[in-house]
């Protein structure tokens, strides 16, 4: 039975980052003083059993994608994920590859796309700020 | 009169908490500043209490009844040691001994080494030992302190050099030439080195190190439990500066501004407010923003090595001062 985010719990989303590709130096600069994505109350954690949210960032393989399973499955609900550029959506440029996993979306529940080959830190902010206020006020950005 | 006593152990563990989350709260909005960014709203902490509480709590199969029941006992300690300590600028709810206290001290940070080991994860259980390796480190300075001032309330003639009360007066101070005061910031500077290695913030957070050790101690630890986790922490830092408060600063504002009544009982509490912020800036917030995580190593080094001995030598001012005057 899968949990829903409830109003409460969107002041303050703890991430956790499964990111094996070109996504991951978009995600870094977020902690910086430029974009800085603390005064959302987003913080990244270390440890699954802390995560509100998962980061899939970009390419998965066969291998990969069951990692990110057993991640999901450690995140206490409600949980949600997140999957950043065009990698988890369609394979991205790996599309005619053996190994890609073309759509995450078969494996893991994704809640919000983030389009993008990677999406710029001011697109993922933008996109975890619609998934909030899709969840405060059922507004779809 | 017993009724305000029952009053005062009711209400103090719940302002404890919501004082010790909110200067969590400015803690991280004064860093952010430091780091030229804009922050989370000073409320974050109570936001993040509340996520926990709502979450599921994920108990692992492998753990024990300890798993669950040490980060209640964590809490429950820290309530304890608010009651003998001067908290608020009042005058402690219990009479107690500070070696008393000292052995509280250890109870939190020992509940959340249990229950890491007791978590079954490999990663909770190195930072279990990196936490122990920490508790024996900044013991050694702590005590070496505490005892060096009984001794001197004890050289003044006081007939209980140990008990909290004897502590208020602000022994540390009394008799110090402008050598001695000098001694006794050296003193002042390794405590708040102690304060930031009890509550295991950097440079001093390596059983809790997000890189190395996904998330340490309480790499387990999820919803409700972590969330008592988090208050803990807000509590020991409310207990820690309040403890160096009683050691260093233990003087109240209403007496100097010739006021009283209720009135008193504002500035105090306010005076009391304005002294742990400044503390927890000074042994968190700027050392958070300024240095890096030690090695295990390291640490152990720097307690026992640069700490200690910086320590002895506020001491060894301080007794030729008096020796000298």
């Amino acid at each position: 039975m899968r949990k829903e985010f409830s109003k409460p719990m969107v002041k303050s989303i703890w991430i956790f980052e499964w990111i094996n590709s070109c996504g991951f130096s978009e995600v870094l600069p977020l902690d910086s003083s430029k974009f800085d994505m603390e005064r959302f109350g987003i913080k990244a954690v270390s440890s699954p059993r802390h995560a509100d949210c998962l980061l899939i960032g970009g390419y998965q393989t066969l291998k990969s994608i069951e990692i990110a399973k057993r991640i999901y499955e450690q995140m206490p609900e409600p949980k949600c994920v997140i999957a950043l550029g065009s990698c988890p959506i369609s394979g991205g440029m790996y599309w005619d590859s053996y190994n890609t996993v073309k759509k995450v979306d078969k494996y893991i529940p994704v809640d919000l796309w983030i389009l993008g080959c990677p999406p710029r830190p001011e697109a993922i902010i933008d996109g975890i700020i619609s998934l909030v206020n899709a969840i405060n006020g059922g507004k779809n950005d | 009169m017993w009724w305000i006593t029952l009053i005062e152990i009711a209400v103090f563990p719940i302002v404890a908490i919501l004082l010790g989350l909110l200067l969590l709260g400015i803690d991280r909005k004064v860093a952010a500043r430091m780091q030229r960014r804009v922050g989370p709203p000073i409320l974050q902490p109570f936001y993040d209490v509340r996520k926990l509480f709502i979450k599921d709590t994920v108990i692992p199969k492998k753990s024990t009844w300890i798993f669950d029941f040490m980060p209640l006992l964590s809490v429950v300690s820290l309530f304890i040691i608010i009651l003998y300590l001067p908290f608020m600028g009042l005058s402690p709810v219990l009479h107690g001994d500070m070696v008393f206290i000292l052995y509280l001290l250890i109870l939190p940070s020992l509940a959340k080494v249990l229950g890491g080991i007791s978590s079954g994860s490999p990663y909770a259980a190195v930072g279990s030992q990196r936490e122990i390796t920490n508790m024996m480190g900044y013991e050694f300075p702590l005590v070496t302190i505490i005892f060096f001032m009984s001794w001197k309330l004890f050289s003044f003639g006081v007939a209980k050099p140990f008990s909290v009360a004897s502590f208020t007066s602000g022994v540390m101070w009394a008799g110090l030439g402008t050598l001695g005061i000098a001694g006794a910031l050296l003193l002042l500077f390794v405590m708040l080195l102690v304060i930031a290695g009890e509550l295991s913030r950097p440079p001093f957070d390596v059983s809790s190190a997000g890189e190395e050790i996904a998330g340490g101690i309480t790499a387990e630890y999820s919803g409700r439990n972590l969330g008592l986790f988090y208050i803990a922490d807000a509590l020991k830092l409310i207990v820690l500066t309040t403890l160096v408060v009683v050691l260093f600063f233990p003087f109240g504002i209403s007496g100097f501004l010739g006021i009283g009544g209720w009135f008193a009982l504002i500035a105090d509490s306010i005076f009391y407010f304005i002294k742990v912020l400044l503390l927890m800036i000074f042994s968190e917030t700027v050392l958070k923003t300024s240095v890096s995580r030690l090695k295990v190593t390291q640490l152990v080094n720097a307690y026992w090595g640069s700490l200690l001995m910086l320590s002895l030598l506020g001491i060894f001012i301080i007794f030729i001062d008096m020796v000298l005057s």
